[in-house]
């Protein structure tokens, strides 16, 4: 099947406002549809303005019943908590040295392999195609101690790098994927076209493709970081010194024997999920957009 | 470094780090040493760095200057986490030095060769060890761990409530004990439909156990060399009892829970009478553990008095250090964990209101203060079965899944417990 | 899917060159353990074998044989099956409404639900437990306080926990809703591209809006939504992050999935052995399934 227009629809705005015809009727039923959406985003987003909500309240109140929906008397001491734990700065240094580590190298390696899927048919296509897919059905937790060994044997247990080039696996496979289906969407012929006037494949692939692909590989990064910054059952293990843990556990060292600190919990969880929630709001438009053309090409 | 033979050829190890080399550059590769250089790495729990971290520092500063030069890196582990990574980083070559052990989790470790021998004798006061934790860590005759602190579960009471109910001092019997809850429950409990003249939640395992020792029940027997459950036994059955009927009459929280909220919950003061961990007290009390800070010094403890006229046999936690077979530095780890829990150090845990690991020190904690009762009670401290597959019935939450059973009125204390002795039975001797 | 019909004659070794680097990661990265995952489903390893070094005994097929010979075994797989179907259909329904939504809306209405969508994306899987767990606690939990204040409901310490079905339908909850965003975003995003014009038209032609849907809207989004599921059940069927943790980290046995139980096989019972076999028999289960399904995609709808 093909619709038009399709093919060239990476650059386009995502939104067009539906139709311009009978106005009044639509802006009606739009009416309905805006209180609908508010209720709908209000029910999505609760469980997250509760967990902003109880990082700023006082430990006294944040098992109180009846339950309050407003912080009566906010205070930021759970933030001052969590921020005066002695490894915060260097779990953080390390959540973004993992997390950028992972986003970059995923989408170095990722490209080269999604532009031979997209321009090349070569024998095992197919096959790559199928290990790709099937990676993701791996249960993680089968493989700590192996993945553990095979680090520990290559001397690389304890590093960042260590975890990058874990991660770097497990987020390779969407990663192609995504990207495979960005590189078909544009037109083969601006690459032909480039080379005709003496560019190398590797020119016309810098100047052509590669900036064409920027929203692309914005929309695909966000996928990979999201999964760095969060994953913690791999990062426990491979990682021993106290400052070259990740952010998330570090979020775990909340829940002690001696109870849990929910509202340093929710407090360093808001801070944690702060960068991501940055990250995500500046890049937004692209990730609409590059998600459509990554998927419907695929 | 020690040969392999299973494992992976280095060829592939040398493909790995080229692949890494490919991409990696932010990594922090350089300063990796696979022996630690000269560094003796002990993993202690997070209890440690949040209780008595002067006492870490002290026992390092005197290691350092018995060793100049060796650096020591203490790394703090979760307790939900630490036995996953354990397991993995020990079938592996660069293994901590010291590793701190639950005393329930110590046995399966031993048996299969985890640990290596260490000489009792050359530690300080070896011989007055309190036995519970002493017993965890020998095994056929040689000794492996070394007992680190203890802790007793005591009786914890609000002291307001008591004395506004006109309750004149903490109880020393068991009749005491239940008039006493009985007027709380009927001064607070009436007006309040959330309070809970005794906080006791269905799957806390190690209170309710405690019945099952009051009435001379066991959880598991060993009969010729071969363990077996025996939480069905009249005994067993009769202590689970009496717990089931106290949880009736003064518990009125959520039952399938268990103790991991307590502090916040005590911190909200909808309970009279807890039965837990000194520390419990003081952290129901700290905003850090999701306690309120203005109900300090509203605590105090008392040894819980059992239904049979004794006190309640306390579950008797505790940690132990160990060193790992694979460990390269197997003489320092030893002389670090020498310093650690040598009566200096033993000392400073005193001060820091835990139990010492030895009956000479235990008798040092004052018997008026807040751990005073602790110390009396564990006298008649018990620990879970020293068998080989323990760790498995813990980890696959056999009693707590009975206890909710019973406590939730889905089966009798007598199905509850058959079913929980079979599946105790098909995982004890394994190891 | 098909190559690009526009693609370009192979050269030799190029493509192979290209995705080189990533094979090897693969290979070696996941490869090798995979192996040693593999191999260890046929074998008997316990911690001894584990600290020390030495092989394990082989055990043949003896740890197939004792896991899909035992009842408990297939009522987790149909229940991991019958839990995957339900938050795959939840999820990717709820996402497509949510699209369909947004589309409608004026743009601050669209910019706020991607906005909370985002945020939850971005919320750690470990504290959307605990806030989930905390909502639905039976002392202090809010939805018992505000199913309460119905006329007619007390649920008060209501314990949503202990009727598996009730802790299910609470897990469900949890895994759908951090999965929403991922479903709503793309989906959203492929009804961008669809021409306004397209619907216009065929709603002048006089269809119905279900009939518009089901001819022009829906077919134009299908690939990401075959994308989408297909992720989805990959995911849902190996999960285990939520149940671990609404159950504190100690299930019973009426919470088990599949992932769940090859992960207790192995660090709680320290059955190595039998959670490798486990996780095996999942991922071939999968890989079954997912045959299955492209066949039947593939047959109901045109080739893509």
């Amino acid at each position: 099947m093909s619709a038009p227009g399709r093919r060239t629809s990476g650059a386009r705005r995502p939104s067009t406002p539906v139709g311009r015809t009978s106005r009044g009727r639509r802006r009606g039923r739009r009416r309905r549809y805006d209180v609908l959406g508010i209720l709908v985003a209000a029910a999505i987003g609760f469980p997250v303005y509760w967990m902003v909500l109880t990082a700023f309240r006082p430990a006294t109140e944040i098992l109180s019943l009846p339950p309050e929906f407003w912080p009566s008397h906010p205070t930021l001491a759970n933030f001052d908590r969590a921020l005066s734990t002695e490894t915060f700065w260097a779990n953080v240094r390390s959540s973004a040295v993992i997390g950028l580590g992972t986003v970059l190298v995923s989408l170095l390696v990722g490209t080269l392999a999604a532009f031979a899927l997209a321009r090349f048919r070569f024998a095992g296509r197919k096959a790559f195609v199928v290990v790709i897919l099937t990676v993701q059905m791996i249960p993680l937790a089968a493989l700590v101690i192996p993945v553990y060994l095979l680090l520990n044997d290559a001397g690389m247990t304890d590093s960042l790098g260590g975890v990058i080039v874990v991660y770097l696996v497990f987020t390779l496979p969407f990663t192609v994927w995504m990207l495979h289906g960005f590189i078909a969407a544009i037109p083969v012929e601006l690459e032909e076209a480039a080379m005709v006037d003496g560019c190398g494949r590797l020119g016309a692939f810098v100047r052509i493709v590669l900036p064409l692909l920027a929203p692309g590989l914005v929309a695909t990064s966000v996928f990979a970081m999201v999964q760095a910054w969060n994953e913690y059952v791999l990062v426990y293990v491979l990682l021993s010194t106290p400052e070259k843990q990740t952010l998330s556990i570090w979020l775990v060292s909340f829940q002690t024997s001696f109870g849990t600190d929910y509202g340093g919990l929710m407090a360093g969880a808001t801070l944690t999920a702060l960068p991501v929630v940055v990250f995500f709001l500046a890049v937004h438009r692209k990730i609409a957009a590059g998600l459509a053309t990554g998927a419907v090409k695929g | 470094m020690t040969p392999r033979p299973t494992r992976r050829s280095v060829v592939l190890g040398a493909v790995l780090l080229t692949v890494a080399g490919c991409g990696s550059g932010g990594g922090d590769a350089p300063g990796e040493r696979a022996d630690g250089g000269g560094t003796l790495t002990v993993w202690l729990m997070v209890d440690a760095r949040e209780s008595w971290p002067e006492l870490v520092a002290s026992a390092n500063s005197r290691f350092a200057k018995a060793h100049p030069g060796v650096k020591v890196d203490v790394q703090y582990q979760q307790w939900t986490t630490k036995n996953q990574k354990l397991d993995a980083v020990l079938a592996g070559r660069n293994v901590p030095d010291v590793v701190e052990m639950g005393n329930s989790e110590t046995t399966n470790y031993i048996v299969n060769g985890a640990f290596a021998p260490l000489d009792p004798k050359t530690f300080d006061r070896s011989g007055q060890w309190l036995p519970a934790l002493a017993d965890a860590c020998r095994s056929e005759g040689r000794t492996y761990c070394v007992p680190y602190y203890a802790g007793a579960r005591v009786g914890v009471y609000r002291t307001d409530y008591f004395k506004s109910t006109g309750i004149t001092g903490a109880p020393r019997t068991y009749p005491e004990l239940i008039s006493a809850l009985d007027r709380l429950k009927a001064r607070y409990g009436a007006k309040d439909p959330s309070f809970s003249a005794l906080y006791l939640p269905g799957r806390y395992w190690s209170a309710a156990m405690g019945f099952v020792k009051d009435a001379g029940g066991e959880m598991a027997v060993e009969k010729n060399g071969r363990w077996q459950g025996a939480l069905s036994s009249p005994k067993s059955v009769a202590g689970l009892t009496t717990w089931k009927k106290l949880m009736d009459d003064y518990y009125v929280g959520d039952r399938a829970k268990d103790n991991g909220d307590q502090p916040a919950v005590i911190g909200q003061g909808k309970v009279g009478v807890f039965y837990g961990n000194t520390w419990e007290a003081q952290a129901a009390a700290d905003a850090k553990s999701g306690g309120d800070p203005r109900l300090k010094d509203k605590f105090a403890t008392f040894a819980f008095p059992g239904p049979s006229g004794e006190l309640l046999p306390p579950f008797l936690g505790g940690s132990t250090l160990a060193v790992p077979a694979k460990s390269t530095r197997q003489e320092l780890a030893a002389d670090w964990i020498r310093i650690f829990t040598d009566r200096e150090s033993q000392r400073q845990l005193v001060a820091a209101n835990t139990l010492p690991n030895n009956t000479v020190q235990l008798a040092d904690v004052a018997a008026g203060g807040i751990n005073g009762p602790a110390a009396q009670a564990a006298a008649r401290g018990w620990v879970t079965p020293l068998a080989p597959g323990w760790t498995s019935v813990e980890k696959s939450n056999v009693l707590p899944e009975m206890l909710e059973r019973i406590a939730t009125g889905k089966a009798s204390v007598g199905d509850a417990t058959r079913e929980a002795d079979r599946r105790i039975d098909a995982v004890i001797n394994e190891r | 899917m098909s190559a690009d019909p526009a693609g370009r004659r192979p050269r030799h070794l190029l493509p192979y060159l290209l995705i080189a680097p990533s094979l090897l990661a693969l290979l070696v990265v996941l490869g090798y353990p995979l192996v040693d995952m593999v191999t260890l489903a046929f074998q008997d390893m316990t911690r001894k074998e584990l600290f020390s070094g030495t092989a394990p005994p082989w055990a043949g097929l003896g740890q197939f044989r004792t896991i899909l010979g035992d009842g408990f075994f297939w009522t987790v797989v149909a229940r991991t099956a019958l839990f995957t179907g339900v938050c795959v259909t939840l999820t990717m329904g709820c996402g497509l409404l949510v699209a369909l939504l947004m589309r409608r809306t004026s743009p601050w209405v669209r910019a706020a639900v991607a906005g909370v969508l985002v945020a939850v994306w971005a919320m750690p899987v470990m504290v959307a437990a605990a806030v989930f767990r905390w909502l639905f606690d039976a002392d202090y939990g809010l939805v018992n306080w505000l199913l309460s204040t119905l006329p007619g409901v007390d649920l008060a310490r209501h314990n949503w926990f202990t009727d598996p079905w009730e802790g299910f339908a609470v897990i469900t909850a949890v895994v759908v809703w951090g999965a929403l965003p991922f479903a709503a975003i793309s989906l959203h995003a492929a009804l961008t591209q669809i021409p306004p014009e397209l619907e216009e038209a065929a709603l002048i032609d006089g269809a119905r809006p279900s009939q518009v849907f089901r001819y022009v809207t829906f077919p134009a989004v299908k690939p990401v939504f075959v994308m989408g599921t297909t992720l989805m059940a990959i995911w849902d069927f190996g999960v285990f992050n939520q149940i671990w943790l609404m159950r504190g980290g100690q299930p019973e046995r009426e919470y088990y999935l599949l992932g769940v139980y090859s992960f207790i096989e192995s660090f709680a019972v320290n059955r190595y052995s039998t959670g490798a076999a486990i996780a095996l028999v999942t991922v071939v289960l999968l890989l079954a399934g997912a045959v299955l399904y492209l066949r039947q995609t593939l047959r109901l709808g045109e080739t893509e």
